[in-house]
């Protein structure tokens, strides 16, 4: 495997290692944290392998610690803290007992950073962690769990527990380090130079492209050059040259030329999606472990190792751009598989007690045991709430609510104040139409826990509508409005979306016009404008309202405009004059019963295009199926039924020639507002327990 | 006393058991449909019962038809304080796209009036009152209020036609008796699908002081197990008329056929002198000759409704306010009437 050329990073981790072995050798600290920056493949995490290897190299007493985790993964925070844990354990900083502590999901979030923080700050002195990217470890999509990394940077990185700290890449907010900027270019004759069966390849590129290769990353260079090797090496550099941003789509041109050339990167193909499923470095048992790896050609092989994977010590890595780029190509049914195989291979290396760090090997397997939802999912180890509550979610996202409700009754059983078991305990039930005393609780519970959270009161207010207690709703929405929605600064229009909108899509479903309209009159109107839905809603409520009032007599979808569609009309019969004679009238209504050969219809009719008659008359007819069809109605009269829409036209100035017609069923539909589950959910059946 | 309010599309009941415990059966939301203005928002009842910081000890639904289930979760939410009454058959399916939104908004409100029920049922197991024949409650001291209809086969037919479909056929009929007085109330029920059943299971339902005429008076409802000739102490008989699309009920035509033959008023002037409407509804315009009309009079204002071959839709008449359209009658322990009101709407229907 090659070990990536990149002099800046070596030369900017060596001044770091200067300044941190210099500063502890005079019992001194670093007034902030250092950080290193730069684009996407110029070296950050690279720079950080390095500092770790000379610190250990130059100063048995400094503990240097590498953590990080995935960008944007929901267990970061404990996977960093595990990480921290199981670090300072290599180096005696904590105890068995500690760590045992530390896994033990039994005990509380808070204890558990406490304990590190002490540990930590106990041998401060000593310590450098290196922290991979921490910016992205904060999953905004996931706030209940991302709250924990703030835990984690607030508590021990940097927050004066008195060790080193070093970045790679940005660092929260309120941090302020000493950034040092870390070129995007490498060496190219040093990469290729690293190249073995690769080497004519970049031979080529270097010939076609010259100078230019000054501006590849390490890894651009050697993507660009299993691009050669895929499609030969004029093309390659043909793409490159004429392709805009050609470097920020290297990952995914190569990836895509490999499946268009499936026949012969079948394999390497597998392989590379088997390996993005892999969070962390992994040791090359890994390739034997997947099987795939044996079936490689030669040459398939080559381009793995020399383009593909990065030696970390003796570790290999995916460089994350491979594994993200790829993984968002694919749906989840093409990496299940993966994620299935690699459950195991991480839950058998967890048992091997001999194993130093085994417990961050317990988390992967977790991690991928929960991605596909595994039955067995007992036999992994969860060493945090967190992570069983993840679980929940990915059960739940899969539409497995019995399940995911069980996990979170076993979340609750570790950690009864976690708002949000609580909540999604709830939530399955309650979509599941289950238990609606205990989700009425428990969502209630959730709020007392974490009032703030705009879901936690928005489905319980939806739960009230949906089970037909709308004073108690009512009550809800006055409390959570004050709170989701502060005075002092304009909330984000999500939350109008989570809640006025959906609380208020529940209410349509349960025939609440005025409560509904009333929730959306609340939105401000430059935000209605930014939400998708609200129109569409607002048009629901309106012309739900509008009939409920005026009655309705043309399908909904062929007229859309309520307040005008007597103008637009007719519909069905024709506007064209028949036989000469113009159309002077026409009616369009309803079908209210038809019995022994008469109809009853409420029909409407057009007064005046304009002025205050504008509003159409409406009234009641009764005629007789005998004259429907001396009106020639376009289809049989048996047919008709009760609620079908018909019109009846009139043309010429003795009103002599009539006309009607049904409106076909199945035209004029539109959609109700989607809601989440099925309004009658708690009706179907017998009665709920709990 | 017992309150009958029906402004020709809802019929809501009310009856309070001395001192003070009250029955409330059916709801109606005054709302307007199909081009009918709007009156009041909710049975007056419940205006009455917030007067009077009242509760209602029982509180049944019939069956989920539109005219009778209107508004019914907000007397569960706000008047709902003991037993809650209902056949128990729930719906399931939801629509996700519709057409006509009337019949939309109908089958939402309908569902929430179920939904209202079921919940309550299952926050409070007391209060489960599955309507099936037989089924009683006890109100106040010394009164009780037994469901005569739906039989369980008349349940399990329901069951398969589905919650909404034909549910006056398994409508519930109570009859509600306080010392020796007894009110029946008739609910929808049809004649052939229920009373033929309802009879025979309990015979006597003609000794009766007050009855609710099941099905707004229609033909198909009338029987004679509860017609039978006056018994000698005057009975007061209240029918709540409708109106839906140009098609109303009941029909006051005169008959001289046999009772199966004629329609509800006029069969029903055959046992007892008087009917009580909640309300004229739409027969009468601008003239009303007296509260007290005779079945003729009535005919002869009536205009018969829209002609054949008018191809102009006839304008609906306007709605009654429901605050108007009402009939109350007090009764003593012995089932004597000690009072009879009548609200502005109200008619009386007498044989010429």
């Amino acid at each position: 495997m090659a070990s990536p050329a990149l002099p800046d990073a070596k030369h900017l981790s060596h001044d770091f290692a200067e300044r941190l072995v210099t500063a502890r050798s005079r019992g001194e600290r670093l007034d902030r944290p250092l950080a290193v920056d730069g684009p996407a493949t110029a070296g950050k995490t690279a720079t950080l392998e390095y500092l770790h290897s000379e610190l250990l190299q130059r100063d048995g007493h400094i503990v240097p610690l590498i953590i990080g985790a995935p960008p944007l993964a929901p267990d970061a925070a404990p996977l960093v803290l595990m990480q921290l844990a199981e670090g300072l354990h290599l180096y005696d900083g904590v105890a068995d007992r500690d760590i045992e502590e530390i896994a033990d999901p039994t005990r509380p979030w808070g204890e558990k950073v406490r304990l590190v923080r002490s540990r930590v700050s106990s041998r401060a002195e000593d310590i450098v962690i290196l922290c991979d990217e921490p910016l992205a470890w904060r999953d905004p999509g996931q706030p209940e769990l991302a709250d924990r990394v703030e835990d984690v940077w607030q508590d021990i990185l940097f927050n004066g527990v008195g060790c080193s700290v070093v970045i790679a890449g940005k660092a929260p907010r309120a941090v302020r380090p000493e950034y040092h900027k870390l070129s995007a270019h490498s060496d190219p004759d040093g990469v290729i130079e690293q190249l073995r069966v690769l080497r004519p390849w970049a031979d080529e590129l270097r010939l076609l492209l010259g100078d230019e290769l000054r501006y590849f990353s390490s890894l651009d260079l050697r993507l660009l050059v299993a691009l050669a090797v895929v499609d030969g090496s004029r093309s390659a550099a043909r793409w490159y040259e004429t392709t805009p941003l050609a470097k920020e789509l290297l990952a995914l041109r190569l990836f895509e030329r490999m499946r268009i050339k499936q026949e012969e990167w079948e394999g390497l193909l597998e392989l590379w999606i088997y390996l993005a499923c892999v969070r962390r470095p992994f040791e090359p048992a890994l390739l034997e472990y997947s099987e795939l790896y044996a079936a490689l050609e030669p040459l398939q092989r080559s381009v793995l190792s020399e383009a593909l994977l990065f030696q970390r010590g003796d570790q290999l890595v995916l460089h994350e751009t491979l594994r993200t780029r790829v993984l968002s190509q694919l749906g989840e049914s093409r990496t299940h598989q993966a994620h299935y195989s690699l459950a195991d291979y991480f839950a058998d290396r967890y048992a091997d007690h001999e194993r130093p760090q085994r417990r961050l090997e317990g988390m992967e397997a977790f991690d991928h045991a929960s991605r596909v939802g595994r039955d067995d999912f007992a036999r992994f180890p969860a060493f945090f709430v967190d992570q069983i509550n993840l679980l929940g979610y990915r059960l739940s996202r899969r539409g497995r609510r019995s399940e995911a409700a069980e996990i979170f009754l076993r979340a609750l059983q570790l950690d009864r104040y976690s708002d949000y078991a609580n909540h999604y305990r709830a939530f399955n039930l309650d979509l599941l139409g289950q238990r609606p005393r205990e989700v009425e609780k428990r969502y209630r519970e959730a709020i007392r826990l974490n009032d703030r959270h705009p879901w936690w009161h928005s489905r319980l207010i939806s739960f009230l509508v949906v089970r037909g207690k709308l004073e108690a709703a009512r009550l809800a929405l006055e409390a959570a409005l004050p709170i989701i929605l502060p005075a002092d600064r304009e909330p984000p229009p999500r939350i109008y979306r989570d809640v006025h909108l959906d609380i208020a899509a529940n209410l349509v479903h349960r025939g609440q016009l005025d409560f509904a309209s009333e929730l959306l009159g609340l939105i401000p109107e430059h935000i209605a404008g930014q939400l998708e839905e609200y129109d569409h809603l607002r048009w629901i409520v309106d012309v739900l309202r509008y009939a409920e009032e005026h009655g309705q007599y043309v399908p909904l979808g062929v007229a859309k405009d309520i307040s005008s569609w007597w103008v637009t009309g007719p519909f069905v019969v024709p506007a064209e004059p028949i036989g000469g004679e113009p159309l002077v009238r026409w009616l369009a209504g309803t079908i209210e019963d038809r019995e022994d050969g008469m109809v009853h219809a409420t029909m409407a009719e057009v007064q005046s295009e304009q002025g205050p008659d504008r509003l159409p008359k409406v009234g009641n007819l009764l005629f007789t199926l005998q004259q429907l069809e001396e009106w020639k109605l376009s289809d049989a009269a048996s047919v008709l039924d009760v609620g079908d829409f018909i019109e009846i036209g009139f043309y010429g100035q003795d009103e002599r020639i009539q006309r009607a017609a049904r409106q076909p069923r199945g035209v004029g539909e539109v959609e109700l507002p989607r809601v989440l589950g099925n309004p009658n959910r708690f009706l179907s059946g017998g009665l709920r327990e709990g | 006393m017992v309150i009958v309010v029906g402004p020709s599309f809802g019929e809501s009941i009310g009856v309070r058991v001395p001192p003070d415990h009250w029955i409330l059966i059916d709801s109606f939301s005054a709302q307007a449909r199909r081009g009918r203005p709007a009156t009041t928002r909710l049975t007056p009842l419940s205006d009455l019962l917030l007067d009077l910081e009242s509760k209602a000890e029982v509180l049944a639904l019939t069956h989920p038809h539109l005219d009778h289930c209107l508004g019914f979760d907000h007397l569960v939410d706000e008047f709902g304080a003991g037993a809650i009454g209902c056949v128990g058959i729930w719906p399931d399916e939801v629509a996700t796209r519709m057409r006509d939104a009337a019949t939309q908004q109908a089958r939402h409100q309908r569902d929430a009036a179920l939904a209202s029920i079921k919940t309550r049922w299952e926050e409070d197991r007391d209060s489960e009152w599955r309507l099936k024949a037989g089924e009683q409650r006890r109100v106040g001291h010394d009164a009780t209020i037994e469901v005569l209809f739906p039989d369980v086969e008349a349940i399990a037919e329901q069951e398969e036609r589905g919650t909404y479909e034909d549910t006056n056929r398994c409508s519930s009929p109570m009859l509600l008796t306080w010392r020796r007085a007894r009110v029946l109330l008739g609910a929808d029920l049809l004649a052939s699908s229920g009373w033929d059943r309802v009879v025979t299971e309990y015979p006597g339902l003609s000794n009766h002081s007050v009855l609710k005429v099941p099905h707004h008076a229609s033909r198909e409802a009338q029987h004679g197990g509860f017609l039978s000739p006056d018994p000698g102490t005057p009975r007061i008989w209240v029918a709540t008329p409708w109106y839906r699309g140009g098609r109303r009920l009941p029909n006051v035509a005169a008959c001289d056929g046999p009772d199966e033959q004629c329609h509800g008023p006029a069969r029903l002037l055959r046992y007892n002198a008087e009917l009580h409407l909640t309300t004229h509804g739409q027969w009468l315009t601008d003239e009303l000759p007296g509260r007290r009309l005779s079945r003729s009079a009535l005919e002869a204002v009536s205009g018969g409704g829209p002609r054949l071959n008018e191809t102009r839709p006839v304008p609906p008449p306007p709605a009654p306010a429901a605050d108007d359209a009402w009939v109350a009658t007090a009764v003593d322990g012995d089932g004597r009437i000690t009072e009879l009101l009548h609200g502005p709407e109200a008619v009386v229907l007498t044989d010429p």
